[in-house]
């Protein structure tokens, strides 16, 4: 019998195919259903470490945002300018802003920039935990759905 | 769901009408008893597989069903770029090797003598001289002298047709190192064969 290549041989096929095989126990397809519908479908795993960065980078951009457009005016009192006013009225009250962030900080003797970065990871931190805890408390539900 | 022998037969029914990809697509879309066709199809090759590795019944029967769970929790990531088949015997063959690795099995395969001398053509006319009863002996026989993952890999290869591009795939094998495997395999045989032939005709 002629080859094809070193590694295959039809004669030897024909002679492994007359060996027995094992084969799957009686009732396996129906153990294996039955299994499948008693196990809870496993969490999809949350999120990977660039998304959740991903995540806090565009959260924290929204909320810097809420905070000069929204919450600053409301509390400066500061009212919606029309046209080329806004800015006028809006960057002096941010101004305004920062130099009292700046005295608080210099009345505890903490300089600008450390102030700063402790806030923004402060910030951060809550807003991780926020996420995850939310997180968390979905997967939870949809697994106890699963098993109902 | 309740797998009934009558719902069975219908399954097996509809699983020579439909392909792997329909079933597929029916229990990513939310049907569970759709991937019942798939485990009939499917349930002897898997446990073939394992038990060439675990030898043990129970144990094998253990692994292929939780194979079998893990492809269908991981339907959804699986990409028809490749076989079903070729993707559930992965999985088969890496649940298969780490219960070998915890259990310190060792999964060894021909060592790396080489056999330049195998009485190829004088075995195969001694075999066609055989009955059929005594081929099956002799090549099962022959079979047994394998280690675990040369069996996996005649098994592939041999009876499932798998081409050596898929088995690299399923094993992570190089293509060179599976052709190199059972260019050995051969060999071993025809030699483990002539070897029965002469100390063991007469006892079969």
């Amino acid at each position: 019998m002629k080859n094809t290549h070193p590694y295959n041989d039809p004669f030897l096929k024909g002679m492994i195919q007359k060996a027995e095989e094992p084969k799957a126990p009686k009732g396996f397809t129906f153990n294996v259903m039955r299994a499948i519908e008693q196990a809870p479908i496993p969490a999809r795993p949350g999120f990977t470490g660039k998304q959740l960065l991903s995540v806090i980078l565009l959260g924290a951009a929204a909320s810097i945002t809420t905070v000069f457009m929204i919450i600053m005016p409301e509390l400066l009192h500061i009212t919606p300018a029309e046209g080329s006013q806004t800015l006028a009225t809006v960057l002096p009250a941010i101004s305004k802003l920062f130099s009292s962030f700046s005295s608080i900080l210099n009345n505890f003797n903490i300089s600008d920039l450390f102030g700063i970065s402790a806030t923004v990871i402060i910030l951060l931190v809550a807003m991780d935990t926020l996420l995850r805890s939310t997180a968390k408390e979905r997967r939870k539900h949809r697994n106890t759905l699963m098993m109902l | 769901m309740t797998v009934t022998s009558k719902g069975e037969r219908r399954l097996r029914l509809a699983m020579t009408r439909k392909g792997d990809y329909y079933y597929i697509d029916q229990v990513i879309a939310g049907d569970t008893a759709s991937f019942a066709p798939l485990v009939e199809r499917y349930q002897d090759m898997v446990y073939s597989v394992i038990i060439k590795i675990v030898h043990k019944s129970h144990l094998a029967e253990e692994i292929s069903q939780d194979v079998f769970i893990k492809a269908f929790q991981s339907l959804q990531g699986f990409q028809k770029k490749a076989q079903f088949s070729t993707w559930l015997y992965r999985i088969a063959f890496n649940a298969a090797v780490s219960h070998a690795r915890k259990a310190k099995i060792e999964i060894s395969s021909i060592d790396d003598k080489v056999m330049n001398n195998f009485p190829q053509t004088d075995v195969q006319d001694n075999v066609m001289g055989l009955n059929e009863k005594e081929q099956k002996v002799l090549i099962e026989k022959a079979l047994s002298t394998l280690n675990e993952l040369d069996r996996v890999l005649v098994e592939l290869f041999y009876l499932k047709e798998k081409s050596i591009e898929d088995i690299t795939q399923i094993t992570n094998l190089s293509n060179s190192n599976v052709k190199v495997k059972l260019h050995r395999i051969r060999k071993k045989l025809y030699i483990e064969m002539e070897k029965m032939m002469k100390h063991e005709l007469a006892g079969i």
